[in-house]
């Protein structure tokens, strides 16, 4: 048990790269050596990890009235929404202005057909330093509005979680 | 005396380490070349020799050798 203080770290490594000769795809997740494999994300400031599920409660009579037998789970979505700090190429004209990766700085704003899709490595630290957590997920991204001004408010990028068998999460220094 | 051809020798003699394979991932969680695969996943251009521990150990499919 422990009080929690988690610091985040959010990496990236986008669904079609080629690195040496293999696909990155949702069954094949690069390692982190060579560090190059992954783009980190710049400053995140909170992370909120959630899962909805859709659930059909089964009843069935006692004495006086039906009760809950037992929940059925149809599905699920985990969504991970984290606050970043800084904006970069891919976070802006990407995700927020709906572009495909810009070339030399140009792209198209919503151009974009398909959702910025790949690995996310998702490292938690408490504020000993130690890590909580190690998450390595396959899923896709989006950020809504974002209102520039004098504020320097964080913006919200949001991950969805899509099946891969190879996704994993680790859990460490918590008894 | 004349040399005898060494042309004809250099394919078989070919250092084993050098040597690559294209494998076919049998499980899922396989670690090579860099990545962590799923099942049904095709790679070419691992090590032989890590090949050929990763099929004696049943995780791939060794479908050619380069």
């Amino acid at each position: 048990m422990k009080d929690l203080i988690l610091g985040n770290h959010l990496l990236f490594a986008r669904a079609g790269d080629l690195i040496d000769g293999v696909t990155v795809g949702p069954e094949a997740r690069p390692d982190t050596d060579p560090e190059s494999n992954y783009l980190k994300l710049p400053t995140v400031e909170d992370w909120e990890p959630k899962i909805d599920r859709n659930i059909v409660k089964r009843r069935a009579p006692s004495p006086g009235k039906y009760r809950d037998r037992k929940s059925i789970l149809l599905n699920q979505t985990i969504t991970h929404a984290f606050s970043l700090q800084e904006w970069t190429e891919m976070t802006f004209a990407e995700l927020l202005l709906g572009g495909n990766k810009p070339v030399a700085g140009v792209f198209v704003p919503g151009e974009r057909e398909e959702l910025v899709t790949g690995w996310w490595i998702v490292q938690g630290y408490d504020q000993t330093d130690e890590q909580i957590v190690a998450l390595n997920i396959y899923g896709e991204a989006s950020i809504g509005s974002y209102k520039f001004g004098e504020r320097l408010d964080p913006y919200a990028l949001v991950i969805t979680e899509l099946y891969s068998s190879i996704s994993t999460g680790e859990v460490t220094n918590l008894s | 005396m004349p040399k005898e051809p060494k042309a004809s020798a250099a394919a078989d003699t070919t250092p084993a380490e050098t040597r690559t394979a294209k494998i076919k991932t049998l499980v899922s969680h396989v670690k090579a070349k860099g990545f962590t695969l799923g099942r049904g996943q095709t790679v070419a251009g691992v090590p032989l020799a890590h090949a050929e521990y990763l099929e004696k150990s049943g995780e791939v499919q060794i479908l050619e050798v380069l």
